[in-house]
């Protein structure tokens, strides 16, 4: 989604000005000049500078572009499905996998995936079962990393060596 | 000669043979993972190199990371998607040869220059590593303050069109990099009371979010774009390369060079290498056509040859004075002393055959990287034959579970979302990622050097310009801006109306 310059420099004025709200509480300690403060007060200061350039050379052309143009792929509610499955697909394996362990938590990630691309549950599910099962040898028993198990703890043996 | 009759006799050792080629393998399948870093590649070495006699273990280390670092090319140049943080500079040239359906020659160029880069290197490593290393000595943190800061100029230089949005973009990548504790008093800044961001936001996940999971959210968006994947061909990775290198010798050799000199440097690592390298030899090109597929290519060798070179100058300060250039060189310091083989001037009075052998294994390891790097990449090209409805699933649990690794939390993996959908913004209105991504990476040292620098000196900016080095790297950084700026004027007066 692209947006006008005028709305970009905004942004970075916002971040800037949040940035230098933030830094102005903290304060140095007693025996030091500059404080924790001071790089993000520089930083803010440049980023409003920056961000007032920007806005104001987008001026310029503020009556001939439009404030956001949208993508073509966000004309449709199949295109917005397809973005949105992405984010969802993190934020679902985020909240779920410490309740249902990374094996089944990663079969639901494929899935989601897979079926809002159009693909059959027959052919989406075997795949990320197979998926998981690679993933949780590679990850889990050579690299050693602590994937969750949830409630497939008793065959975690099966894989862990 | 009594000392290369030892050397040969450590190198011919069959078991020492077994684990080069065991853990070449092993860096450039790690390598070749979006998520994985040739650091984690050295990390999770460790417990195993602790079983090992002291010239494998560190063996081990120097050939899987030479390896995970050229490894990094291959999704980069195949799925826009960096392996390793190395190879972030050239990604988008490396992805675009490949969408023009030249991956063999991207691959090939990647692999070449970094088998040569890495020679060079070792070759300076063996020859001139105390005069090296006694310069880097020199430097103060107002030296390595001016370093850091001529590094990000050189990514803001070589991000876009725009400079402006290109500056902000360095801020943004700076802000973002000030969350957690401040380096000097260890004050929390930014976390707002989340004990996840007291340690400030892992590089890892930020870097998988932004290159990986944004190129996955176009992907899903333009199915036609995904299926490209499917449909290219790795070709030759090795047909014509000897004439390429030769034609291209002067940004190999430009590369070799200043990554065996930023490497050299503590604290500046490959990426920085490969960034520096990759703005100078754009830079070089001026008034030509940066996206004609000899500029391209040229951009490619010199970055490429450049991080693989800094791997063997990282080792100059690391073993002739004990100082870490990078991170995975703080590992080895750490190893060798473990192992007896302490670091420092003596070693080469006290074992000379472990440090001479040291040296000659990056020799090996590099020569190495060319059966085994083709086969690697052929390997990894059986991918393309996955359809992309598939491989989208496949690479984003890579990611989930990468990011997871590294961090070991589910905050990080919350991260790769919040930042994939900041980087698909981010490219959607031209605001280079590249400066915010070496702005995170160069935020922490630029902060500490400028502090410690303006503490010693009370608050008098004039510490920054009282040593001849920092006067000439002061220079050379103030007038890249300068110049950069006046170029811009120049190009924005040829091309009115269009400034930013």
């Amino acid at each position: 989604m692209k947006v006008q310059d005028v709305l970009v420099g905004l942004f970075f004025i916002v971040i800037g000005v949040l940035m230098i709200d933030h830094a102005a509480d903290l304060k140095p300690p007693r025996h030091l000049k500059f404080g924790p403060g001071f790089f993000p007060l520089l930083i803010g200061s440049g980023l409003i500078l920056v961000g007032g350039v920007i806005a104001l050379l987008g001026l310029r052309t503020l009556r001939t572009e439009p404030l956001w143009h949208r993508p073509e792929w966000s004309r449709t509610r199949q295109g917005w499905v397809r973005f949105c499955s992405i984010p969802a697909a993190i934020a679902l394996y985020v909240l779920i996998v410490d309740a249902a362990g990374f094996l089944l938590t990663a079969v639901l990630v494929m899935v989601l995936v897979l079926t809002v691309s159009g693909e059959p549950l027959r052919r989406s599910v075997p795949a990320g079962a197979v998926t998981a099962v690679v993933l949780t040898a590679i990850f889990a028993s050579v690299l050693h990393v602590p994937l969750p198990w949830g409630p497939l703890q008793t065959i975690s043996g099966w894989l862990l060596w | 000669m009594v000392i290369l009759t030892d050397v040969l006799g450590v190198l011919l050792d069959v078991h020492l043979l077994l684990v080069i080629v065991a853990s070449a393998i092993y860096g450039l399948v790690l390598g070749a993972i979006p998520g994985l870093t040739a650091l984690m590649a050295t990390a999770l070495l460790v417990p195993v190199v602790m079983f090992m006699e002291p010239v494998p273990a560190i063996a081990a280390i120097i050939t899987s990371s030479a390896m995970a670092i050229f490894a990094g090319d291959i999704p980069g140049a195949l799925m826009r998607m960096p392996g390793t943080p190395a190879s972030a500079a050239y990604t988008d040239d490396a992805y675009s040869l490949t969408r023009e359906g030249k991956a063999g020659l991207s691959l090939g160029a990647g692999l070449f220059s970094s088998v040569l880069g890495g020679l060079l290197s070792a070759l300076v490593l063996t020859l001139a590593a105390p005069n090296l290393a006694e310069l880097a000595l020199q430097f103060s943190s107002v030296e390595y303050f001016w370093l850091a800061v001529l590094g990000l100029s050189c990514a803001t230089f070589v991000g876009g069109s725009s400079l402006l949005k290109g500056v902000a973009s360095l801020l943004f990548g700076l802000g973002l990099s000030t969350i957690g504790m401040d380096p000097v008093s260890g004050t929390p800044r930014f976390t707002f009371g989340v004990t996840n961001l007291l340690g400030g936001l892992g590089l890892i996940p930020l870097l998988i979010g932004v290159f990986a999971i944004s190129e996955l959210l176009r992907t899903v968006t333009h199915p036609a774009t995904g299926g490209r994947h499917a449909q290219s061909a790795v070709g030759s990775v090795s047909a014509g390369m000897g004439r390429l290198m030769w034609r291209h010798r002067r940004e190999v050799l430009r590369g070799s060079t200043l990554g065996t000199l930023v490497g050299a440097l503590p604290g500046a690592g490959a990426d920085i290498a490969a960034w520096i390298s990759y703005a100078v030899t754009r830079r070089s090109q001026k008034g030509k056509d940066p996206n004609a597929l000899d500029q391209k290519v040229e951009r490619l060798v010199s970055a490429g040859a450049a991080n693989n070179a800094a791997l063997g100058g990282a080792y100059i300060p690391a073993t002739v004075f004990g100082i870490p250039g990078d991170a995975i060189t703080a590992i080895v310091i750490s190893v060798m002393f473990l192992k007896g083989l302490n670091p420092g001037p003596t070693i080469f009075l006290n074992n000379p055959t472990a440090i001479y052998s040291i040296f000659a294994i990056f020799f090996i390891a590099n020569l190495l990287m060319i059966p085994l790097g083709i086969l690697c990449i052929r390997t990894f090209g059986l991918i393309l034959k996955v359809p992309t409805a598939y491989l989208t699933p496949i690479i984003l649990l890579f990611c989930i579970v990468g990011a997871f690794s590294v961090e070991n939390t589910l905050f990080a993996v919350g991260i790769i979302a919040v930042v994939g959908l900041l980087g698909y913004f981010m490219e959607a209105n031209d605001i280079p990622m590249a400066p915010a991504v070496l702005g995170l990476i160069l935020g922490p040292v630029i902060e500490q050097t400028f502090m410690t620098s303006m503490l010693k000196s009370g608050g008098d900016v004039s510490v920054f310009f009282d040593r001849p080095l920092a006067i000439a790297l002061a220079v050379v950084t103030l007038g890249s801006w300068a110049l950069a700026g006046a170029l811009k004027l120049v190009d924005a007066a040829r091309a009115r109306p269009v400034l930013t």
